[in-house]
């Protein structure tokens, strides 16, 4: 009863609109240097995390940051037991060193055994983990164990950075943006053809651990705010996010920064919320919502508006048909929308609808009877006839003119042959006549 | 002439091979005994030999851009390639002609040192390939990439230009002039800002062939260049080809057509796990040698082919 009563309470005071608005000026205003250390906490290992993880998607090694990810469960124990207190540099020492060894074991596996991939991954991560679960209980057991809030590390807490922890953090992200920014050339050249890459003499596989130990700082980095359950999605979802949005590498990586940067800082605002609520989920499902957005509106690949694309098309599709048909058929008469549909074999909400869009683009015109193309619209009926003879002459002929790439986005002839083509093309046509 | 090699002593004694067709079984077991199948043809050959062997008094003209002895290589336990010896002269053509797991996209890679080597050492201008970075271009197979990788296809040819610039050094005005140069010369610069995904089979086979040309080397090893592209990529890709010999450059050309064979090798390298025969197309051409070659598995001769049917 009395627990329901406080429980109660508590979430009052969470929704109460003016501790909210409190807590918010609070954050925002910057004025508290515990609020300042975890925005940029979160700047920081947002940015690298977003950085690292471009390559990591990319080079399909995204299970790769999960193991690693949950690897240093043990190595943070192993660290702790160090000193017995949450002394950060033997920590984060610990954590680098549990994740290496991990990517070395991995390493390790493969090379010496048949199994692929996937399940050496699977094998290493549980096992790491698990030891590390199991340190973590005996740890948790022991009085000193008992005081040092070793269980934030799977969860994440961004407002438990100290200005020291800050530091360090600082100086790794630093080292890993300047090693990116150096080996850009290499890292980029590994990712796409590796094979070529070792062929122009750079040492890929050298490459390759470079970038296994540059994950692990940033997977040092992330444990305090993002906690190690989660961390892998720090690595993948800006990165997998900033891949549906854009096909250049750079924009990629950029959009990936800013995503994880973005994410981090709206993680540690809603823990400042409410400082039980642990972060990286928090900051996980900002992420995730970023992604969503992108799976349903990118540009390019975007569910939504690619359906709407496709929609777009087939109007554009029978508008064009109908043009054709009137012209053809009925060039100056007038038509009424059912015998159009019954000609088209479409329905009449179809035909309006693409009659609509020709009305707009003042092809035809309507009246109470039906309608009628208008001077544009036979001129384009015409370009549409000469179109369809140049594509019919084109594919005649396909392989012997030259060589043309299937475009999925337009049919519109000059686009995908190219003027000269096209001119070529005309030329044959007209000679023939 | 073929030769009986001792670790420190080669002799040379005369044989007829391989103008003097043999029955597959003869062939077999002389592929087996020869330690080399092919005879050096020119002085040029002889001389590295002797120098390679280090008992060469003079000092050298120019050493053979390729030069590949004894190798071997396997995977875990099975050879997949077994005393590989093969000499090729600068301007020169050679198709690598075999059938499918002959080892042919392996000799490649072997020489060049992306694959781990049994036994035999490579060559590349009398000396080996990790002191010349960039020695030779490579055109792979077009499936090895993943065509939806976030770049365009400038990006891609500038990555040729890499093994040369060195580590951590960015490319720069020089670099992009020789991109669009390589871009130019397979008619593909209209296509520059594309991302490499968007093209068609024989664009993207012109994109890997720009950023071959890009490494601007004297040795290219290609696998399979003429697959799965159009009749204008492929003629257009045996024009540079050409190009390039005639500015004394090497290529080696994995070929899957015996059809084109003939028509576009100066010289054939026919193999199956062994060299089965190596030296001018005229010559080594013959349906003898492709049925050493290809065993039972060849039912339809080409019309190209010479010697008797």
């Amino acid at each position: 009863m009395n627990s329901a009563l406080s429980l109660a309470a508590s979430l009052t005071g969470v929704l109460a609109a003016s501790d909210f608005g409190t807590q918010m000026r609070r954050f925002w205003s910057l004025e508290d240097p515990s609020v300042r250390t975890a925005i940029l906490g979160t700047l920081l290992l947002g940015m690298t995390c977003g950085l690292l993880g471009s390559f990591v998607v990319l080079r399909r090694l995204s299970l790769l940051g999960d193991s690693l990810g949950h690897a240093v469960l043990p190595g943070i124990c192993a660290g702790f037991l160090v000193t017995m207190t949450k002394d950060i540099r033997w920590i984060f020492a610990g954590a680098a060193l549990s994740a290496m060894l991990a990517a070395g074991v991995i390493a390790l596996i493969q090379r010496r055994t048949q199994l692929k991939q996937d399940a050496v991954m699977g094998l290493v991560l549980s096992g790491f983990y698990g030891l590390g679960v199991v340190m973590l209980t005996r740890l948790q057991n022991t009085s000193s164990g008992n005081q040092s809030g070793l269980n934030r590390f799977l969860f994440g807490q961004a407002s438990a950075i100290s200005t020291e922890e800050l530091k360090i953090m600082a100086v790794l992200a630093g080292i890993v943006l300047v090693v990116v920014l150096l080996a850009y050339k290499e890292l980029a050249a590994t990712s796409f053809d590796e094979e070529f890459a070792a062929a122009c003499g750079i040492p890929a596989r050298a490459i390759h651990y470079l970038l296994m130990m540059l994950v692990a700082i940033a997977i040092v980095i992330s444990i305090q705010a993002v906690g190690i359950v989660l961390l892998s999605a720090m690595l993948i979802t800006p990165a997998a996010t900033a891949y549906l949005l854009t096909d250049r590498l750079k924009v990629m990586i950029l959009l990936s920064v800013m995503f994880g940067a973005v994410a981090g800082v709206a993680g540690a605002n809603i823990s400042f919320l409410e400082s039980r609520l642990p972060t990286g989920p928090f900051i996980v499902a900002v992420l995730t919502l970023f992604f969503v957005a992108a799976f349903f509106f990118s540009p390019q690949q975007g569910l939504l508006t690619r359906m709407h694309r496709r929609h777009r098309r087939q109007r554009q599709t029978l508008a064009d048909q109908l043009v054709r048909w009137l012209h053809a058929v009925t060039s100056s008469q007038t038509q009424s929308i059912e015998q159009l549909s019954q000609e088209m074999h479409t329905s009449d909400s179809h035909i309006r609808k693409a009659v609509n869009l020709l009305r707009s683009d003042g092809l035809v015109k309507t009246n109470v009877d039906g309608l009628q193309l208008t001077t544009t619209g036979r001129e384009y009926a015409e370009m549409l006839d000469r179109n369809a003879k140049l594509w019919e002459l084109f594919l005649a002929q396909e392989g012997t003119i030259a060589d043309v790439p299937f475009d999925p986005d337009t049919d519109d002839i000059e686009q995908v042959l190219g003027v000269d083509l096209k001119r070529q093309l005309e030329g044959q046509l007209n000679g023939v006549h | 002439m073929t030769r009986v090699e001792s670790s420190s002593l080669r002799i040379d004694i005369p044989n007829e091979r391989p103008l003097i067709p043999m029955s597959p079984v003869e062939s077999l077991i002389h592929a087996m005994t020869q330690p080399r199948a092919n005879p050096p043809v020119d002085s040029d050959a002889l001389r590295a030999q002797r120098r390679a062997s280090g008992n060469s008094p003079e000092p050298e003209a120019s050493p053979l851009p390729l030069e590949v002895r004894d190798l071997t290589v396997s995977y875990d336990r099975k050879a997949v390639l077994w005393n590989v010896n093969l000499d090729v002269a600068a301007g020169r053509i050679v198709g690598i002609v075999g059938p499918n797991g002959a080892g042919k996209t392996t000799l490649i890679k072997a020489i060049m040192g992306l694959l781990p080597r049994q036994a035999g050492t490579v060559l590349i201008n009398g000396g080996p390939l990790k002191k010349q970075p960039g020695a030779i271009g490579y055109v792979p197979q077009r499936e090895t990439v993943d065509w939806d990788f976030p770049v365009t296809v400038y990006d891609v040819v500038m990555m040729g230009t890499y093994g040369r610039l060195g580590l951590f050094r960015r490319p720069g005005r020089k670099e992009r002039e020789l991109c669009e140069r390589c871009l130019q010369q397979v008619q593909m610069l209209p296509f520059a800002n594309r991302q490499i995904a968007n093209l068609s089979g024989g664009q993207q086979q012109r994109v890997f062939l720009a950023r071959a040309l890009a490494q601007e080397a004297m040795i290219y090893l290609m696998d399979e260049p003429f697959a799965g592209v159009d009749a204008v990529t492929e003629s257009a890709i045996i024009d540079l080809l050409r190009k390039l010999r005639d500015n004394g450059r090497t290529i080696l050309v994995i070929h899957h057509d015996l059809q084109t064979a003939a028509e576009y090798f100066d010289e054939i390298l026919l193999l199956n796990r062994r060299v089965v025969a190596y030296g001018p197309t005229k010559e080594v051409f013959t349906t003898e040698n492709l049925r050493a070659t290809y065993g039972g598995r060849l039912t339809v001769m080409p019309d190209t082919v010479g010697g008797e049917t």
